[in-house]
Formats: C-alpha cells, sequence, structure tokens
C-alpha cells in the first residue's frame, strides 16, 4: 500500500492539469516523485487524479519579513515550516477532467498505480530507459519508436555532460536487448555514425569498469548486462595507403574500410554529395555540379579495380578524374557540354576551385585502384559503426551523405518497413541546420518524414535543437533533453519541458536525461544505467572471439592439420 | 423572536476603551530599595532561556439586534482564542504549543436555538460596550486556561496583559504595554523616565482593587526618552519580595531581546516579537470574518 504524502492544498489553485500538495510533517515528496489522489464525482464514482512532482517548496508560515527567520532561528517567534510540492498531472482516469478536492489525501504511488500514472500499464512492449530519482525503472512506449504510432528520437544538450551518444547507444542496447521487439529485434540493424574521438568503436568489448551494482541495475530492467553482440567497425582507409587499411588506433581486429570506386562515384551521382556545405547551396555553381554529375554517369566506362575511362582516358584515383573534369571545363570547346549553356566563367571557375580543394578530403575515399566493396557501407552485423572522426568536415559530410542515401533508397526499393534500420547521427545541426539547404538535409527530411513508413529510425542528437531543421525535430516522437546551456534552455524547442524542468536542465548531471514521449504530458527524468560496454580504449576487456576470428580470416588454420594425406606444405 | 443582523462591519463597535473604574493606587516604594535610594537598575548578565509567553485575540463578527415582546437588546456575535508560544532561546526554537478558538453570542435575552457556530452567553449589560467587555472577559479566562495548561515547566512565563485572576501561575508575570495612569509619585516618575534600554526600576508594591507586585522596564526601541518603550510587569503578591525581585531581574534580562522592531509591528517594541508571532497565528485561527458574518446572516434568516 503507497504511504500518505499530505494533503491537496486549498492556498493555491488545484486545477485537473496541476495541483499543489501540502506535505505532512512526517512525509517528504522530492521532485519526479509520482503522486495520487482520489475525489467522489457525483454520477461518476472515484476519479483517480495522478502526477509527477515538479516543483516542491517550502516556507515560513508567519513569517511577514525576510528577516524574521533570524528571529524564527533565534527562538523569538513562532513559525511553521511548511512544504509543497506542485503536481503535474499525468492521468485523469476516468477521464473526467476535475480538479482534485482541496483537503483530499495524496499519496505516494506504487506498483500498479505508479504504472497506470506513467501509462506503463498500457504499453504492451516497454523499452526500459532507466531509474527515476525514487530507483522505480521507467519505460518508453515501443510503438513510439518503431514506427507503429510515431518513429525518431531527437537527443539535445551540451557537447561532453550531457552524455548524448552514451544514450542514444543504451537505447539502441536496450531496444535490442530488453525483448520489447520480440523475435525482431535478431533482425533490427542499426548504423551508427562516429563522429567525434573513437568512443563508439568498441561497443563489442566488455567494459572492465562495470560492478555487481551496475549489472544488478541491467538485471532490474530486465536485460543482462554486456557488450553488443554483433558489431561491424567501418573505417576510412589510411591517408596514402595503397592497400585501403582502416584508419582506427584503438582496435586492430573487426574492422574493415569503406571505400567507394570512381566507377561507383560515376554511375551513381555522388558529386553532389562533395558539394554539401550549407554554403554551397547558396552559390551558382551547384548547377555546374548537377551538370558534371549527369555528365560523368553517361560518359564513365567502369575498368578493373574500380577505374574509369572518360573518352578513353583512364582514370584511376580520383585526381585524376578531377583534372579530367577541369580539363574538360577549362576549354572552351567541351566547356558548354561539361558545365551547360548559358554558364558565365566567373561560376565555372568557382567550381573548379572547389573541386581540387576536395581532392585533399575525398581523395582517400573514392578509388580506382581497389576492387569494388560490393555496397560501400554494409555488413551482415547487427550494429554497423562508420567512423567518421578521422575525416576532415567535407568528407564526412560526403560519407553520411551517401551511406544514408544508399541506405534510404536499399529501404525504398525493399519495399517493406521490416526489418527496422536505425540510423544513429550525432551533430545533426550541422547535416540539417535550421537555414538553407543541402543534399544531406533533403535526404534526412525525407527520412523523419517517410522514414517511419519506410522503417528508417533516425536517433539524431545535437547541442542545439534549435539550429536543426524544425520539421525533423517536429517529426521526433521521442525528445530526450541532457544538460544544456542556459540561453539555449528558452528557446522554443524545449517548451515540452515544464517551468521547473528547463532550471533542472542546466545542472543535470551527465547519465541523466529528460525524456519527453507521446503518451506522457510530462517528460521523465531518468538516469540510464552507466555503459556495460568499452566507451574508450582503457575501459575494454577482451576482444569479442567473432572478431578475432576475422584476422585468420576465412580458412580455418586446423583444417589443415587435420588432413593427414597432406606433408606440411614446405 | 426577530434577529437583524447590522449591515456595518462590526469591527466599527469595537471600542477597546472599555470603562474602568477609577481605582485609587495605593503604593509601597520600599519593597527593593528605600524609596529615596530609587534609581535605575541594571539588568543580571544571564536570565532564563525557557520563556512561555500567553496572549489571546479578540474580533467581533457580528452585531445583531433582537427583537422580543420585550423590547429590542443589543447582540454582539465573538470570537476569541488565546495560545502559548514556548521560546528555547539556547535550542533557538520557538513553537506554538497551545492553541484554543471560543466563539460566543453576547445578548441580554437568549435566542433560544443554536445560532450558527455562536453558543450563548449570557450577559446582564445592555449597552455594546459592556458586551464588549464581558467578551474580553471570556478571552482573559480562557488565556487563564491556555496558560494553566502549559505554565509549569517555564523558567518564565509572560501573560500579556493583567496578572488579575491568574496569579497561582508559577513563575508568571503580567506584561502591560500601555500605560492609562501613573501609579508613581512626582521623583520616582523620573526614575522611570531615566531608564536605558534594558533597564528597570526597583520593584514596588501596588495595591487597587487587588494587590500585587509591579515594576517598570524600558525595552530597546527608536527612541528611549520619556516613556517610550516603557513596559509596567506585575507579579503575584503571594510571592516572597526575594522572589519578586528574582523575577523582576529575570524579566530584565529575558524581555528586552524580544522587543520588536518598529517597521514590523505598530505597537513596537512594548509588542514582543512573539506576541505578534503568536496573535497572527491566532488571528488566522479565529477564521475568515467574511465567511463567519456570511453564516450569522444565514441563521438570522431562519428566525
Amino acid at each position: 500500500m503507497s504511504d500518505s504524502v499530505g494533503r491537496v492544498l486549498g492556498t493555491e489553485d488545484a486545477t485537473p492539469l496541476s495541483f499543489w500538495v501540502g506535505v505532512g510533517p512526517d512525509a517528504y515528496a522530492q521532485l519526479d516523485d509520482v503522486l495520487t489522489t482520489e475525489r467522489q464525482v457525483p454520477g461518476v464514482g472515484t476519479v483517480t487524479v495522478s502526477g509527477v512532482v515538479t516543483a516542491v517548496r517550502s516556507r515560513h508560515e508567519g513569517a511577514q519579513f525576510d528577516s524574521d527567520v533570524f528571529d524564527i532561528a533565534g527562538g523569538l517567534l513562532p513559525a511553521q515550516v511548511q512544504e509543497a510540492a506542485e503536481v503535474t498531472v499525468t492521468r485523469v482516469e476516468p477521464e473526467v477532467f476535475v480538479p482534485p478536492t482541496p483537503g483530499a489525501e495524496v499519496h505516494r504511488a506504487t506498483g500498479d498505480e505508479r504504472d497506470r500514472a506513467l501509462y506503463f500499464d498500457g504499453m504492451t512492449r516497454q523499452i526500459p530507459l532507466g531509474f527515476s530519482r525514487d530507483g522505480q525503472p521507467v519505460f518508453l512506449n515501443a510503438d513510439f519508436l518503431d514506427g507503429s504510432r510515431g518513429a525518431h528520437v531527437s537527443i539535445s544538450g551540451i557537447s561532453g555532460v550531457a552524455t548524448k551518444t552514451s544514450f542514444a547507444t543504451w537505447l539502441l542496447y536496450s531496444l535490442l536487448h530488453s525483448g520489447a521487439m520480440g523475435a525482431e529485434a535478431a533482425n533490427t540493424k542499426a548504423l551508427i555514425f562516429n563522429v567525434k574521438g573513437e568512443d563508439l568503436l568498441l561497443l563489442d568489448h566488455d567494459n572492465t569498469r562495470i560492478d555487481d551494482t551496475i549489472r544488478e541495475q541491467y538485471r532490474r530492467l530486465g536485460m543482462a548486462p554486456g557488450a553488443f553482440k554483433s558489431v561491424e567497425v567501418l573505417a576510412p582507409p589510411r591517408e596514402g595507403d595503397r592497400n585501403g587499411v582502416p584508419d582506427v588506433a584503438c582496435r586492430s581486429t573487426g574492422v574493415e574500410a569503406f571505400y567507394w570506386t570512381l566507377g561507383e562515384f560515376c554511375a551513381d551521382g555522388m558529386l553532389p554529395f562533395v558539394f554539401a556545405d550549407a554554403d554551397d547551396d547558396r552559390q551558382q555553381y551547384t548547377m555546374v555540379v548537377h551538370q558534371v554529375a549527369a555528365r560523368l554517369r553517361k560518359e564513365a566506362r567502369p575498368k578493373d579495380n574500380g577505374a574509369v575511362a572518360i573518352d578513353g582516358q583512364l582514370l584511376t584515383s580520383y585526381r585524376d578524374l578531377v583534372d579530367l573534369i577541369c580539363e574538360r571545363l577549362s576549354d572552351d570547346d567541351t566547356r558548354t557540354e561539361w558545365a551547360g549553356s548559358a554558364i558565365g566563367l566567373g561560376t565555372v571557375n568557382a567550381f573548379i576551385r572547389r573541386l581540387i580543394a576536395s581532392g585533399r578530403d575525398v581523395g582517400r575515399l573514392i578509388r580506382g585502384d581497389l576492387p569494388s566493396r560490393g555496397k560501400a557501407v554494409s555488413s551482415d552485423a547487427q550494429v554497423t559503426v562508420v567512423d567518421l572522426h578521422n575525416l576532415p568536415d567535407r568528407a564526412q559530410r560526403f560519407v553520411v551523405g551517401v551511406v544514408l542515401r544508399t541506405e534510404f533508397e536499399r529501404k525504398e526499393k525493399a519495399g517493406t518497413a521490416r526489418p527496422l534500420q536505425f540510423v544513429v547521427l550525432d551533430e545533426l545541426n550541422k547535416y540539417a541546420p535550421r537555414e538553407g539547404t543541402s543534399p544531406i538535409k533533403d535526404i534526412l527530411l525525407d527520412i523523419a518524414e517517410r522514414g517511419r513508413s519506410l522503417g528508417v529510425i533516425l536517433i539524431g542528437a545535437q547541442q542545439t535543437a534549435s539550429e536543426v531543421e524544425r520539421r525533423i525535430a517536429s517529426n521526433s516522437a521521442i525528445r530526450v533533453v541532457g544538460r544544456l546551456d542556459a540561453a539555449e534552455a528558452t528557446r522554443p524547442e524545449y517548451g515540452f519541458l515544464t517551468q521547473a524542468q528547463r532550471m533542472r536542465v542546466l545542472m543535470a548531471k551527465p547519465g541523466t536525461m529528460f525524456v519527453g514521449q507521446p503518451e506522457l504530458p510530462v517528460p521523465l527524468v531518468v538516469n540510464f544505467p552507466f555503459p556495460a560496454w568499452a566507451t574508450r580504449p582503457a575501459e575494454a576487456g577482451h576482444a569479442p572471439t567473432a572478431t578475432a576470428r576475422s584476422v585468420t580470416a576465412k580458412v580455418d588454420p586446423f583444417d589443415l592439420a587435420g588432413d593427414d594425406e597432406d606433408d606440411i606444405p614446405f | 423572536m426577530q434577529i437583524t443582523v447590522d449591515a456595518w462591519d462590526p469591527s466599527f463597535a469595537d471600542n477597546s476603551e472599555s470603562p474602568r473604574k477609577a481605582d485609587s493606587a495605593e503604593v509601597n516604594a520600599e519593597v527593593e530599595v528605600p524609596a529615596k535610594d530609587w534609581a535605575p537598575l541594571d539588568a543580571p548578565g544571564t536570565g532564563p532561556t525557557r520563556i512561555l509567553v500567553v496572549d489571546g485575540v479578540r474580533r467581533l463578527d457580528a452585531r445583531i439586534e433582537l427583537t422580543d415582546e420585550t423590547g429590542r437588546w443589543p447582540g454582539l456575535c465573538v470570537s476569541w482564542a488565546a495560545g502559548a508560544v514556548a521560546c528555547d532561546l539556547e535550542g533557538g526554537a520557538s513553537a506554538v504549543t497551545e492553541t484554543a478558538v471560543e466563539r460566543g453570542l453576547f445578548s441580554p435575552i437568549d435566542p433560544g436555538t443554536d445560532f450558527g457556530q455562536y453558543p450563548y452567553r449570557k450577559s446582564d449589560a445592555a449597552e455594546a460596550a459592556e458586551l464588549i467587555a464581558a467578551a474580553q472577559t471570556a478571552m482573559a479566562s480562557l488565556e487563564a486556561k491556555v496558560a494553566a495548561a502549559v505554565a509549569t515547566h517555564a523558567e518564565l512565563s509572560v501573560l500579556d496583559g493583567t496578572l488579575r485572576g491568574r496569579t497561582r501561575l508559577p513563575n508568571a508575570v503580567g506584561y502591560i504595554k500601555s500605560h492609562h495612569r501613573s501609579y508613581l509619585r512626582g521623583a520616582m516618575n523620573g526614575v522611570v523616565e531615566q531608564l536605558r534600554p534594558g533597564q528597570r526600576t526597583p520593584v514596588f508594591h501596588l495595591m487597587t482593587t487587588w494587590p500585587r507586585y509591579s515594576w517598570y522596564l524600558r525595552l530597546p526601541g527608536m527612541s528611549s526618552k520619556g516613556w517610550a518603550g516603557i513596559a509596567r510587569i506585575e507579579a503575584a503578591d503571594a510571592l516572597s519580595e526575594e522572589a519578586a525581585i528574582a523575577l523582576a531581574d529575570a524579566t530584565a534580562a529575558a524581555l528586552p531581546p524580544l522587543g520588536s522592531a518598529a517597521h514590523k509591528d505598530p505597537r513596537a517594541p512594548q509588542n514582543l516579537t512573539p506576541i505578534a508571532g503568536l496573535e497572527r497565528r491566532l488571528k488566522r485561527k479565529l477564521g475568515d470574518p467574511r465567511l463567519l458574518l456570511k453564516a450569522v446572516r444565514a441563521s438570522a434568516s431562519e428566525f
């Protein structure tokens, strides 16, 4: 049975949406507690009003002046300390929106009452999010994540303390391991872009820092602590390396290099993604970009090892291609064919300038000397991590743009939403800024608006939601906020937070997130458990055997030893 | 019988100047020091730390008029409350330990039935001022009841107003804030005017209609000239002279820090800080006057 906290105040307005509770002398109410009260409504019966504590205050009753506090503390003036808690109503059952009666007893909701107050009772598939302040588990309705009734997650917060990427990976872990997705979890895939450090490259390594308390937290949430089971890491080839060795420092196994061949680059029209800066779009030369891309698609003939031949000239590197395009555009005879008619020489030169500059950035990703990987970014693993942190900005945009387009087109062609494809992308304000357009922003908008029905779910993170395209933020069913900057917290994008929560996000500790989901009128404050997978090399346990095997590749060395007929071949 | 409720705000009838008889006062100034040696006395360094303060408040809720075959009679609906504050100066805590609220309808004739929340209290007076005095007496007896319930543990009990009728309480003093008449003569009044904050006059014995010990004490305040900040304190006649002097020293040490600040209390510094807090609490306990007046009007309309 739940314990009494106090009574509904009559000196503050009690409304069906929020009311104040006078906290009894032997009780306490803290922020995020779930409280409930009942009243009798004629003809309806008992109406239960439940909510979450969003503000608490205490004051000296009987004191009139600020200086009275010294008289009271000195024992001269009698005064009463009275605490009160503001409850923001989450649920009224049955839905008769009457205010609670002043004086009615309020008690802490536990067990089924708490589940009802927070709508957990109606969630047939619950994804554990972590624990609330009172130590009880908090859940997310899977319907709003997998596209059944809503999709997409938007995570905002200051870099470093808001733990945005940790929460995104925790959400994925919880989704895949809590059983909320049922058998579908096995086929569900996730694509994670790693933009900062090598944080996400060790998802399949156990975290050596977790102890029994953290393991117990995972178990209380209904899942086993551990690393992600099936992870493949894709990294760009090392600069200047002719064999395409992946450029990763923290792990040597289970890493593949990703690149595109010149043939794919020309045939699939990837050139626009080289010019994916926000300010590129305002320039005239985008016309030239599309004209050249079309020309490449038409003229390029694929050759061995990803090379292409254009007008009989063999090109084996991105620089060769850049040189050829520049040559064609500089030549008065071919310029109209390649750049289109009525294009000023200044515009063409602006394009040439930027194209030459791009050679340094994306040269190692577009190869004419390595065989095609089939699909550049795709793997059989459940979680694919695409490492971008070593790449310059232009190359990062290129990779994100091309990968997202490929994935989206693949899902579009598949024609079915299942199995789901999750995409975790940090720094959304860079890829889908509020101002301007870019090819990546178009794709992200497409994902935000149509991804739900196509089974592409975006888990986007950004420092400032106010700088992200409004339609992407508004299409996110689940909004998560970690610690925010004071100026940012006042922006209308965070209107879903209560007034008190807007103050609280300024001092939210790492690991504390405010999660808004469509069913609940109040965002819940969640502490999610410490990751059970390594987030930096110092924490990493042993590499999983599956990835270790990739070193010795497909052939099992002991196959030879078992063969009696054959002698050792030397 | 017919009852009409006066439409005017009842506080217009609250004339606290209740009629007082001109007492003849007999003063024996030689209790502590010989009369010729009268001079201001300093307070001792230490005093009691556990002090109990008792006070009451009273409010006229409605003026009514009862008409029957014998004529028209005035009536008053009054609420009053009394309470006690225990101040622990060492522990830095003060709390209202006991409160009581009573209401009554004061009138010469009984309306016969229950009148709202106001039980009938017989009063022979036919004038409003005398009815108010009757209510004051009722409040004083409630104060005495509250004081009797809590006064046993305190080192010093300060009862607001005169000690009359409450002289049995241990370590109790009556605390009189205003001075309608001066009991001392000539040069002795000069000693009162010479008092500096925290000083007191020597104890004297005062006999009017009833006997008691008394002394004057100056509380710290904005101005320390004339009779500003002077309070008169009474102790029971049954005490020995030594006990009365000890009580006088205790009040001189304990009460000045309790004096209120001028910007917080219109009756500063005599209205002690705990009393001000207690009165605020008691006034809240009296209930909302508009609601009570509404209830009185509703009851009156049933007649």
